[in-house]
């Protein structure tokens, strides 16, 4: 799911950028900072959309560099266990495919694919197909996320076409 | 022990019951096509962030924006509005997944079973509707 957030960020800057260009420094310092993190507690943070407070800058004792809270806004995405979402296939293998959701990758098992849907290894590019259906490189498919793991820069997710109203989209 | 007795229990985040964490509990939606507008109409004296993270996503959006003006996606989230029972979550999911039937919504999103199939199909039909005569 996407969301408009409010973020904070905390810049520490050297005072040779003290002085008249230092309010755009702290902006593009501030994008390149946050944007395409990723965090477990927030997840991506894909753009800033608006700077609400660029902080007061308060100078630290003992080194002189000033501290800077700035407080933005941002859109994020974040998955959540048992959401419902639309993929595209990026690679199928024997053990199941992954699919892109947004920055996101999630891996579906083979367990998770209906039984129907079998493994053609001699298909290229490789894919899963039943009778009426394929899921092969660059098929949409939605399907639910049932776990996700969360890394210090990066969520894996774990997902299930085998339920009702998931699967292959047209 | 006792600092471990006094933290606060974890809270598991699971969309199903819409419990999605103390941080976005309350935190503001956005559907698909909104965040399509929002990446292609950035102020122009930022350039695009260079990120594969970004990058993604525009791919993303562009591939499943389900409407493609922004009016369109303000009349859905109009529509949604009216039945006051539905979330944040619960409205965006509807409208970035598009169920043709209330069964359909209730599979996909499981917290909707809160609302009555003759309540629920009149706005999935005109979500329907507003889809096949946007130009």
């Amino acid at each position: 799911m996407f969301f408009i957030k409010e973020l904070s960020h905390t810049i520490h800057l050297h005072p040779s950028y003290f002085g008249p260009r230092m309010l755009q420094f702290l902006e593009s310092k501030l994008y390149s900072d946050v944007e395409g993190t990723c965090s477990g507690e927030f997840g991506y943070i894909i753009a800033v959309v608006s700077i609400l407070d660029i902080g007061k800058g308060l100078v630290m004792p003992g080194n002189g560099q000033a501290e800077f809270v700035t407080r933005y806004r941002a859109i994020v995405f974040k998955p959540f266990k048992g959401q419902v979402m639309d993929g595209v296939v990026v690679n199928v293998n024997k053990m199941g495919f992954f699919a892109d959701v947004g920055p996101l990758s999630v891996f579906v098992s083979h367990q998770l694919i209906h039984p129907e849907l079998k493994f053609d290894p001699n298909s290229n590019p490789p894919s899963f197909a039943s009778e009426d259906q394929i899921i092969e490189k660059n098929t949409r498919v939605r399907l639910k996320i049932v776990g996700t793991r969360v890394d210090a820069t990066e969520i894996f997710a774990i997902g299930t076409i085998k339920e009702d109203h998931l699967g292959v989209i047209d | 022990m006792t600092s471990l007795r006094h933290r606060p229990a974890h809270e598991e985040e699971d969309a199903s019951t819409l419990r999605l964490g103390a941080e976005f509990n309350n935190a503001g939606c956005l559907l698909i096509s909104e965040v399509r507008y929002l990446l292609e109409h950035r102020p122009s004296e930022k350039a695009a962030p260079d990120t594969a993270v970004y990058n993604k996503t525009l791919e993303y959006v562009k591939t499943f924006a389900k409407f493609d003006k922004p009016e369109a996606a303000a009349a859905i989230r109009e529509t949604l509005r009216r039945e006051s029972a539905l979330t944040q979550f619960e409205i965006a999911q509807i409208a970035n997944l598009c169920p043709v039937t209330a069964e359909e919504a209730k599979s996909i999103v499981p917290s909707l079973v809160k609302i009555d199939d003759e309540k629920l199909q009149p706005l999935l039909d005109e979500i329907q509707t507003m889809r096949k005569f946007q130009s």
